[in-house]
């Protein structure tokens, strides 16, 4: 023991001073009970707190059909979710400290948010989470798939709740980097609402300090920046609310969608999710001159044998231009469908003349289908 | 076979050879015991045993299953090739058959292995469609497949430095696993020793802990190879009884082990011829006769000089190199370049290897004949295991010893009796070095919060825990509230530590020849500070390289190809402040002391070495950063009134400096044939006159941060050293020291430096009784 003890004071001695805060600070107790250093907030156990925020609803409810919510009475399901963790590399050392829950009711957005106050709370906080988790909800988040929903089944498998059924998920993230990923490139959250909501945060806290905020909180309990955190937490949730809605208002008014490729954005993620009004926004954009709506439309026109429609986006294609992606589908109809194997090779030929424009897979792609041509004009 | 019985014949009657052989032991043929396959095993399983030709069982086998069916943790011992994978396979398999839901874990300490394993699983399983899965879950098993492996792994393997970064500190996603984890298979433990073992004994606790909080109490197989103390080795890293079965069943064929020394080639100096010729002549003479042969080089730099003089050798465009192929293989190779040179081996497409102790280890390389050792490894049971090498199956094998001209070389070569008939050395660990220690309990806190009284292992008392954990609330690392200590640093702490070295930072080696940007190795800081310094030269396999620069800071060396006619050779200078001292004892001869030191070593110059002769072409310095180690340390002081004092008083002033500065070279020579490590695993420094004690002082300490307890060794085992020591020196040919003893006389005194050490040595052990002089 004394040499045990003896090597620690060594190292103490060697570890350079001032790196740690003082014994005061560190003897420090999270306070379980009231008083609380901020309005609005009750104790609810031991180390965990609670309080109740109702926000003006962000959306037009009556508004709500159909894309990522199929229908109006999933609107009470709806939870808007987000955790603030002790660190952003996941394990089962790295716990959720805030937990924060929306929900619509009529005109509102009510928010509840529960914090851990002391490490020693966590299975109370835990506990006080159960109720959110039923099955029948429908969780929406931003990479609540990624982060949100691991970090949860971990406190609870860590605590004994080992088969709790989870809500379903709505993550948005997946959604939103359709639509806005290509213009974008980077889709965190603060970047979409900053260039898509026009939310300007002040004040706000940058995600990568809240574990530490957190750390600083538990040695003073002062509330300190403990109070951007959860001022950012509870805006973090009102944004789900408003994105989401924002993208079933933009689902049904594409041209509101200022960029092109935003718009493409919208329509692949319809496809996705079988909306047919994909469609309608890929003519649009043909028709305003977006070559790459076309090739879409063409892929999905050919996937359902409408030929008609095929033939028409073709023209418009090449009205636009005769490139080597319109070319080579009319060759593909004039052979297989029309049977006019001339008419094909006399489209395929011109593009073999200018093969320094080709790249090598087109060239060599050409050349198969001008030898199985010339094999069937010859067999005629 | 044929051909070894020639070759051994001629060797034994090739006068030449034969006089410089100081032992030639013939192991005689062994015949298998055996035992019936037990009943009790299911239908299924014994029927996959007969299809695989396995009629019966050896013994060693049935005691392992039986000791382990009955509950007990089994360590069982065996020598390469006797079946060690079937002695825990069969207990697994017949278990986890029984039971649906129970998991087992295969451990190895490398990935190598852990595939070897799964390939020998797989026929085992699939061959007989069992119902079991076996997952491989190491760093190189692709995201898709993880989930599958942690949820329906029935046998997962994998390697302790997975589970310390990958699986405990994630071990919800594990929950299934870990509640129904029946069996822990630990393989090749006698690798877990000094440091890594250190890091095993902790990682073992961490592993209960949380097998603990998921309800299971996992019952643990280990294998080892043949040393000292198995049973203690196995009880020290799993903190737990264990059965010993060390009984071999197994038939062997004759084997022929060898010791050879080198001619002398300067009587006066006592140089011998060098290992690297005497290796690459016996190895040719092996291999031209077609025997596969393997040759164990001790260090990396000899491992590509012998293989490079080999390749050389049989260089022929016209009968394309003999048609002989030998590789080099060690440490620092490319993961897929090591698998390549595994496989040739294991086909038959390569004849000779040229290796470091990297395939001492079980690496399944297939059946050689002939093992040649140049120069011995540090321990008895190393050189068990590479004389190993050859002669895995039923035929007649060949192992020759070369002896170099380090002084325990030559204390084994010249002393057989010693070596044959001393068993091997025991493996000894520090779980309780206090830097292993704070890195697993940081990670053990990450992974579940602890309580006041929480135990962590067996040998801490609960008060030991909580001082640590009150250091790391100190630190900010821990939060304590409400009597429980809670993980509150950032990131993840099992990323910030290396079960293999003390130091978990590399060094990427970067080739730039001719514009390339080729990552082709990498090496541990310290290494890399020792081999890759600014110019020096670097081999790599056939290739040589000029070091360019040496980023430590950005972890990145530059080197390009050389074609330069030398090689080069670091040396290091080190400074010890002492910290605390904790142990003082006077004896007769000196005064001991143990306790705690800061050691400051710097690589700060260069030696150019002649390829082929290596004769000493001149210095160069090196601007490198120093490196500060906390580490245990024995000092030797040579008080007034103590004999060594005596014998220094006997002693010329001109040359007392070079006296004691011979006396530690001769130390840091023979100690590690008492202390089961390495020679770079302590480290020696003396001092004419000691700030720290006022007086001469030899200091003898651990490398390796915190230590290992080979200081507390050397000072346990001190009088048996330094007896060994005086004999050694006392018996070398040479006139006036040479390496094989206390070193070559650089000075220029008109004393003979030898003979007063010689001298000094008889006043320092006069009083022990057991200590006879022979000059």
């Amino acid at each position: 023991m004394a040499k045990l003890s003896g090597r620690l004071n060594q190292l103490r001695e060697l570890r350079e001073a001032g790196a740690t805060g003082s014994a005061d600070e560190r003897g420090k107790v999270g306070r379980n009970d009231a008083p609380l250093p901020w309005t609005g907030w009750r104790a609810i156990a031991p180390y965990v707190w609670k309080r109740s925020l109702v926000l003006p609803c962000p959306l037009e409810t009556q508004h709500v059909e159909g894309l990522l919510l199929t229908n109006s009475s999933l609107l009470p399901k709806l939870v808007f979710y987000d955790f603030e963790t002790t660190g952003l590399s996941g394990g089962a050392g790295t716990i959720i400290f805030l937990a924060g829950f929306g929900r619509i009711e009529g005109e509102k957005l009510h928010i509840e948010q529960i914090l851990l106050v002391d490490y020693p709370g966590e299975p109370a906080f835990i506990r006080a989470l159960l109720p959110y988790l039923s099955s029948d909800k429908l969780f929406v988040s931003y990479n609540g798939k990624g982060f949100d929903r691991h970090m949860l089944l971990n406190r609870l498998r860590i605590h004994g709740y080992h088969n709790t059924d989870m809500p379903r998920q709505l993550d948005l993230l997946y959604p939103t980097r359709k639509i806005w990923g290509k213009s974008l490139k980077k889709c965190n959250l603060g970047r979409i609402e900053e260039l898509v909501l026009n939310i300007n945060r002040e004040d706000d806290i940058e995600g990568a300090l809240i574990p530490e905020c957190y750390q600083e909180f538990l040695r003073t309990q002062e509330a300190g920046c403990m109070r951007r955190v959860v001022a950012h937490h509870v805006q973090d949730i009102a944004s789900l609310a408003q994105l989401l809605f924002h993208i079933e208002r933009t689902a049904m008014n594409p041209e509101s969608l200022p960029d092109g490729q935003a718009r493409l954005g919208l329509g692949l993620l319809m496809l996705q999710i079988n909306e047919t009004r994909a469609i309608s926004i890929f003519e649009a954009e043909l028709s305003a001159g977006n070559e790459a709506a076309g090739r879409i439309l063409v892929s999905f026109y050919k996937s359902r044998r409408h030929l008609t429609e095929l033939r028409e986006v073709l023209a418009k294609m090449r009205a636009l231009r005769a490139g080597y992606f319109q070319l080579i589908e009319t060759a593909k109809i004039l052979e297989h469908i029309d049977k006019q194997p001339k008419a094909a090779l006399s489209l395929i030929q011109p593009l073999l003349q200018q093969r320094a424009l080709l790249s090598k897979v087109n060239y060599n792609e050409l050349q198969h289908r001008l030898r199985r041509l010339e094999r069937k004009i010859s067999a005629m | 076979m044929n051909t070894n019985n020639t070759i051994i014949e001629k060797l034994k009657r090739d006068p030449q050879f034969s006089s410089q052989v100081s032992r030639w032991h013939t192991l005689p043929k062994r015949e298998g015991i055996y035992s019936p396959i037990p009943d009790e095993l299911s239908p299924k399983l014994q029927e996959l045993l007969r299809t695989r030709g396995i009629e019966q069982i050896y013994s060693h086998q049935l005691a392992a299953y039986q000791a382990a069916r009955r509950g007990e943790h089994v360590v069982v011992v065996t020598p390469t090739a006797s079946g060690k994978t079937l002695a825990y396979n069969l207990p697994v398999v017949q278990t986890l058959l029984e039971h649906a839901e129970m998991r087992a874990l295969y451990m190895f300490p490398t990935k190598a292995l852990s595939q070897d394993q799964q390939s020998e699983l797989n026929e085992i399983v699939l061959g007989g469609a069992l119902p079991l899965k076996v997952a491989t879950y190491d760093g190189d098993t692709p995201q898709s497949l993880r989930v599958s492996a942690r949820e329906s792994g029935r046998i997962v393997i994998s390697n302790p430095d997975m589970l310390h970064a990958g699986v405990l500190p994630n071990h919800p996603k594990w929950i299934k696993f870990l509640s129904n984890l029946r069996y822990i298979v630990i393989d090749e433990v006698h690798t877990y020793r000094g440091i890594f073992g250190s890091h095993m004994t902790n990682l073992i606790r961490r592993l209960k802990r949380i097998a603990e909080f998921y309800g299971s109490s996992p019952q643990f197989i280990l294998c080892s190879a043949t040393i000292g103390n198995p049973k203690e080795l196995a009880e020290q890293i799993i903190e737990e009884p264990v059965t010993l079965v060390d009984q071999n069943g197994a038939p062997a064929g004759e084997k022929h082990v060898v010791l050879y020394n080198p001619p002398l080639v300067d009587a006066v100096q006592g140089i011998r011829r060098g290992v690297v010729l005497e290796a690459k002549n016996i190895a040719l003479a092996f291999l031209r006769r077609n025997i596969k042969t393997i040759v164990f080089a001790r260090s990396r730099l000899r491992t590509e000089l012998i293989a490079s003089y080999i390749k050389r050798a049989v260089k022929n465009i016209y009968t394309d190199n003999e048609r002989l192929r030998i590789e080099s293989y060690r440490g620092g190779y490319l993961p897929n370049e090591r698998r390549e040179i595994e496989k040739g081996l294991r086909e038959g497409r390569i004849h000779g290897v040229v290796s470091t102790n990297a395939l001492e280890l079980g690496i399944d390389i297939g059946a050689l004949d002939a093992a040649v050792l140049a120069g011995m490894p540090a321990s008895i049971a190393s050189i068990w295991q590479q004389a190993g090498r050859a002669g895995r199956r039923n035929n007649m094998s060949i192992a020759v010893l070369i002896a170099s001209a380090a002084p325990t070389d030559q204390f084994l070569v010249q002393h057989p009796d010693y070596f044959f008939g001393r068993s091997p050395e025991s493996a000894w660990i520090n779980p309780d070095n206090l830097y292993v220690l704070i890195d697993h309990l940081k990670s053990a806190v990450f992974e579940l919060p602890f309580s006041e009284g929480d135990t962590f292992g067996k040998t801490l008392k609960p008060e030991e825990i909580e001082d640590l954990l009150s250091y790391l609330e100190e630190a900010g690392t821990l939060r304590k509230s409400a009597g429980r200590w809670y993980w509150s640093g950032k990131g993840y702490p099992a990323e910030e530590v290396s079960l293999r070295t003390t130091s978990p930072r590399s060094v990427v080696i970067i080739d730039t020849t001719g514009g390339r940007n080729e990552v082709i190795g990498e090496m541990d800081v310290p290494s890399a500070k020792e081999l890759l310094f600014p110019n020096a030269v670097y081999l790599h396999r056939d290739r040589q390289f000029l070091s360019l620069e040496l980023d430590i800071e950005n972890l990145k060396c530059y080197i390009k190809e050389s074609q330069l006619n030398y090689y080069t050779d670091s040396v290091v200078k080190t400074d010890i402040k002492v910290l605390e001292i904790d142990n003082s004892d006077a004896h007769s001869d000196c005064r001991v002391l143990s306790g705690d030191v800061l050691v400051r070593s710097q690589v700060a110059k260069y030696k150019k070495l002649k390829f082929g002769t290596h004769e000493n072409l001149g210095y160069g310095d090196i601007h490198l950063p120093e490196e500060e180690i906390h580490t245990r340390a024995v000092l030797m002081a040579f008080e007034a009134a103590t004999r060594a004092a005596e014998a220094m008083e006997a002693v010329d002033p001109e040359i007392r400096e070079h006296v004691i500065a011979h006396i530690g070279t001769l130390i840091r020579n023979i100690a590690p044939v008492f202390l089961l490590c390495e020679r770079s695993d302590i480290g020696i420094a003396e001092r004419i006159k000691d700030p720290f004690t006022k007086v001469p002082t030899i200091y003898v300490y651990d490398t390796a941060p915190g230590g290992i307890g080979l200081s507390e060794g050397f000072a346990e085992k001190r009088m048996q050293i330094l007896k060994a020591a005086s004999e050694v020196l006392s018996q070398c040919a040479c006139e006036y020291g040479c390496p094989s003893c206390i070193g070559p006389d650089e000075g220029k005194t008109e004393l003979n430096k030898k003979q007063a050490v010689i001298e000094f040595f008889k006043i320092w052990l006069s009083d022990d009784p057991t200590v006879q002089h022979s000059v």
